[in-house]
């Protein structure tokens, strides 16, 4: 017995030795001795990179596999194209997760680009990570075409009031309505003719009371989908123009602004009323394993969303019935209803002190807008073409004209486009879509809930965010 | 204690604080150093990386205090933690009894209360968006096509919340039970048997109090988790429907992570560290009167 | 397969299987999970046994407060910590390491409450017999206390291996590169993906489960042997 103690006491000692060494020895060498693998790959890398023939510029993102597949032809095809850059791309988690690292992460350990939300715009001009894409423009003596044909509405989504570009957009998402068009058409109603959340209304009650289906519309649970029904409006929810006359916001203008306090109402007021009676799918389903089911069994006519769910839908319709798109429904019926917010995910120039890297990131973004990556990009994924070249790509003539002809609508609709549509150029963007993520839950579930006192909810929850921001970065 | 001890321990002054040193030098740097950071900062205005801006005073304390959100969301933890708390231990208890006798097939039992603890947050909460999912979701379909928006309508949204939190923290607490139950010596148990004990008194009069220490050091564990239920409250519910199922902690990485507003994360995250105090204070209270040491 | 409307599969498959290996390293990601398992449980048992060892059989001045503050240590959430802890091991300059990996997790006042309570339900008749075959204190922590926890350890061994397996935000924060990433980080990679696979979500789903169930499988034995395994008579 005694024996088999020791051995097990030896073994202990010698695994705390164990344990001990291989502390000692990674933290030591700082570089991990990884598998031959790793190792394989990062001498490689470091070697070029020392040699000085080739720079590489690493991009962090938070698109999944799917995209990020995508995504590696045009990088490919970049890393061939030339010689001095060869980009990396690297999934650092969700949208969320990505910005929470960006902020937290030393200087010289980031990346020299990477992706954020079109909502996060002013966040990331604000940061101190983010070179605003201005700058390279600025110095580029051979132009960028495809930036000048790049479709206004989203042009000034990416800029500050000034007109400088902060990012560009790489998968150009689009707010809307996807419906079952046969059983639209069966309930007799006009798509086209759905252009407010009052239309919105009807149309469901029409769907659910002549029962075709047992909801109208699944909602988009997310935040950013109320800047969006204001924005169609041209409502500027916030002063300053939203924050785009030069002047940072410092009011929330939920309650405070007839115009923008009546337009919320109407639209909370509808998101309660559909709730009440059972004419949505209960707010807050996800639409990945419950609207878009929902829609593909019937049992749901429309779906609140952005376009790059299009593939999505379209996979689960599964040939069984026509999908069509019409544009975000306005907040009420007031308004010239003529913007068209953007959505979707951009590419950021990221200041990690490597010059080089960084100009190389900004070649990168310019190369991935041309009409054959970014009509690729489009037509793969289901986003909007950023760009007329990208429109008239062979790669996207094939989407719009096969793959999704109902996609047209959302170009005519961008064609009559103004530049009304504004989303608010503030820094607090996930404070913002959070608390009106909360009101428009309220509203939807509760039908007891007083609209004014979620109105006010809401602002005083992004005004003190607001408040604070503003203090601690005076 | 034996004259033999009191000269081992006299000359063995410095041994003690040997053996705590490797533990306390990397709290002090994991956990330590950055909770006096967190005390610290809760008096500042920060930016996004956490680093002070402005000296605050206490008004991020009254701003955080005064929230009416801020005192739903404390009621909301304390549900969710009390119900995830009786349930959790009281299941673990009464598997752990079950299989603390050896018998044939029992290694099957213990993988089977046991599994849920494997299985990561994520794919768990795949699995149990799935079941349930309002459309043909397996609960909904046992009850008979119910149309029940298991995650997204109260009260249904904190039961899911909870159904899952128990079943991911049942597996943990049983096994470290069933190790307390098998280490009570069977001949105990035998003469009990024979004093004519029936199987309650055998649980109360001599199982019970001979696990008390493994018991109550599950009790603690218990406490500690359940006051910090997270993961599956974000990807089941979003803290939703309009909040009702948003807890503290969950509200502390919307701050500190989402938001980066530290200042207002860390007031909240020291009343949470004060929560939980609180309630093991209680429970380090009641160790002489329950827990039965050798 | 991309809507699952039905309750049970419909056929079965590999065909997931191989794709989630063909997208994501995940051999690679798994070997990276184990090694920081491998470090943190054995730091853990270690450390954890010298400090309960001192808490449950030494008197000492500030023992209680000593005390205290480990289980303070349980209780602090780790939401505000972890990035002043990242940014600590930026400055230390292991990011993208193991060492980075795996240092706020070598040590945690669960493992040395556990142990503790184990030390208190050992009976005193071991350490009296061991004290007169002439044990010193150390000689009878290792010769006679560690071995008898062989359940303890199992137990304490299977609870850490599933929650440093499990961590996610972490090892996404501190490592930059794919070739440094762990299993659940791929998991979510796959998630993440725009156009849902369920299958493959749930195939990867289940090579990351995998190893935590052998753990368990293993260590359950150790555990069912119970202490009448040891057999001490002193």
């Amino acid at each position: 017995m005694k024996a088999k103690h020791r051995v097990l006491a030896a073994g202990m000692a010698a695994a705390m030795t164990l344990s001990l060494a291989a502390c000692g020895g990674s933290a030591s060498t700082a570089e991990p001795t990884a598998s031959s693998a790793v190792e394989t790959v990062t001498p490689e890398a470091t070697s070029e990179a020392a040699s000085g023939d080739v720079t590489e510029v690493t991009w962090w993102t938070y698109f999944g596999d799917k995209n990020i597949g995508y995504l590696q032809n045009i990088i490919d095809d970049f890393n061939n194209s030339q010689n001095q850059y060869h980009v990396t791309i690297v999934y650092q988690g969700n949208q969320m997760e990505c910005n929470a690292k960006l902020q937290s992460t030393e200087k010289e350990n980031l990346p020299a680009m990477f992706s954020g939300a079109v909502e996060d715009v002013a966040m990331y001009a604000n940061s101190d990570f983010c070179v605003p894409l201005q700058k390279y423009v600025d110095a580029d003596t051979e132009g960028w075409q495809e930036l000048d044909d790049t479709w206004d509405a989203l042009r000034s989504a990416y800029s500050d009031g000034q007109g400088n570009l902060i990012g560009y957009p790489i998968g150009y998402s689009y707010p809307n309505i996807f419906y079952n068009a046969d059983l639209l058409k069966k309930a007799g109603v006009d798509p086209a003719s759905i252009q407010s959340f009052d239309d919105l209304y009807d149309a469901s009650k029409t769907i659910v009371d002549g029962g075709f289906a047992t909801y109208g519309i699944g909602f988009f649970a997310n935040g950013a989908m109320f800047n969006v029904a204001l924005g169609r409006e041209g409502v500027q929810a916030y002063n300053n123009e939203n924050g785009l006359n030069g002047q940072p916001v410092t009011e929330c203008l939920y309650d405070s602004d007839t115009t923008v306090h009546d337009s919320i109402y109407n639209m909370l007021s509808i998101y309660q009323k559909m709730g009440a009676e059972k004419l949505c799918v209960p707010y807050g389903a996800d639409y990945q394993s419950e609207i878009i089911p929902q829609m593909a069994s019937g049992d749901c006519a429309m779906m609140m969303g952005v376009i790059s769910m299009t593939t999505k839908v379209l996979d689960a319709a599964a040939g069984n019935f026509e999908v069509g798109v019409i544009p975000m429904p306005s907040a009420s019926e007031s308004g010239k209803r003529t913007g068209e917010p953007a959505a979707g995910t951009g590419t950021y120039v990221c200041d990690n002190g490597n010059e080089k890297a960084m100009q190389g990131a900004y070649e990168f973004i310019k190369f991935a807008s041309t009409g054959e990556q970014a009509g690729y990009f489009a037509s793969a994924t289901g986003y909007i073409a950023p760009n007329q070249e990208a429109y008239d790509s062979a790669a996207y003539k094939t989407y719009r004209e096969e793959t999704f002809p109902g996609i047209s609508v959302v170009y005519d609709s961008l064609a009559k486009s103004d530049s009304s549509a504004t989303n608010p150029y503030v820094a607090i963007s996930n404070e913002m879509r959070d608390a009106n993520k909360v009101a428009m839950e309220t509203a939807a579930t509760d039908p007891t809930a007083d609209i004014n006192t979620v109105i006010t909810t809401a602002k005083d929850s992004i005004q003190e965010a607001l408040d604070i921001y503003n203090q601690s970065n005076s | 204690m034996t004259k033999a001890m009191h000269r081992i321990q006299r000359k063995n002054k410095f041994l003690p604080y040997l053996l705590i040193l490797p533990s306390m030098l990397l709290f002090s740097m994991f956990t330590f150093y950055p909770f006096l950071k967190t005390i610290a900062l809760s008096f500042f205005l920060t930016d996004k990386r956490g680093n002070p801006t402005k000296w605050a005073g206490i008004s991020n304390w009254v701003r955080v205090l005064s929230k009416e959100t801020f005192w739903k969301v404390i009621a909301i933890t304390l549900e969710i933690a009390g119900i995830n708390l009786v349930f959790t231990f009281g299941l673990a208890i009464f598997f752990a009894l079950l299989s603390s006798q050896k018998k044939k097939g029992g290694k099957l039992y213990q993988t089977m209360y046991a599994l849920p603890m494997a299985i990561a947050s994520s794919p768990a909460a795949a699995i149990f968006l799935f079941i349930f999912r309002q459309k043909n979701g397996v609960i909904n379909s046992l009850l008979g096509g119910a149309n029940i928006g298991w995650t997204t309508e109260m009260p249904y949204a904190m039961w899911a919340v909870c159904i899952m939190t128990i079943w991911m923290n049942v597996g943990i607490s049983y096994i470290f039970l069933l190790v307390g139950f098998r280490a009570v010596p069977q001949d105990l148990i035998e003469s009990a048997y024979l004093d004519g004990a029936g199987v309650w008194a055998r649980i109360w009069h001599v199982m019970l109090p001979m696990a008390s220490p493994q018991i109550f050091f599950v009790l603690f564990l218990n406490i500690a988790i359940s006051f910090r239920s997270f993961a599956q409250i974000k990807l089941l519910t979003g803290g939703g429907p309009a909040n009702a199922t948003k807890n503290l902690i969950y509200y502390i990485y919307e701050n500190a992570i989402i938001n980066g507003r530290y200042e207002t994360a860390c007031v909240q995250a020291i009343f949470l560290f004060g929560l939980i105090l609180l309630f093991t204070s209680l429970q380090f209270a009641l160790e002489k009167k329950f827990v039965h040491y050798q | 397969m991309s809507y699952p409307l039905h309750l049970l599969p419909q056929h079965f498959t590999l065909e997931n299987y191989q794709a989630v290996f063909a997208k994501v390293p995940l051999l690679l990601y798994l070997k990276n999970s184990v090694i920081v398992c491998v470090i943190a449980i054995f730091a853990q048992v270690i450390f954890a046994t010298l400090a309960a060892y001192a808490f449950a059989c030494f008197e000492f001045p500030f023992k209680k407060l000593l005390f205290s503050l480990v289980l303070a240590t349980t209780m602090v959430p780790g939401e505000v910590v972890v990035v002043t802890n990242y940014l600590t091991i930026q400055n230390m300059g292991l990011t993208n390491s193991y060492a980075g990996l795996v240092l706020p997790s070598l040590i945690s006042g669960t493992a040395i409450f556990l142990m503790r309570q184990y030390f208190l339900a050992l009976p005193k008749e071991y350490k009296e017999a061991a004290t007169i075959d002439g044990c010193g204190e150390i000689g009878y922590l290792f010769r006679v206390a560690m071995p008898l926890a062989v359940p303890t350890f199992a137990s304490l061994a299977i609870y850490l291996f599933v929650q440093i397996y499990n961590q996610f935000f972490w090892p996404l924060l501190v490592t930059h590169e794919n070739a440094m990433r762990t299993i659940q980080i791929g998991i979510a990679f796959l998630v993440t993906g725009d156009v849902i696979s369920f299958g493959q979500i749930l195939a990867g789903a289940m090579i990351a489960i995998l190893p935590s169930v052998l753990v368990y499988i293993l260590g359950q034995d150790y555990i069912i042997q119970g202490m009448t395994a040891g057999g001490i008579k002193g």
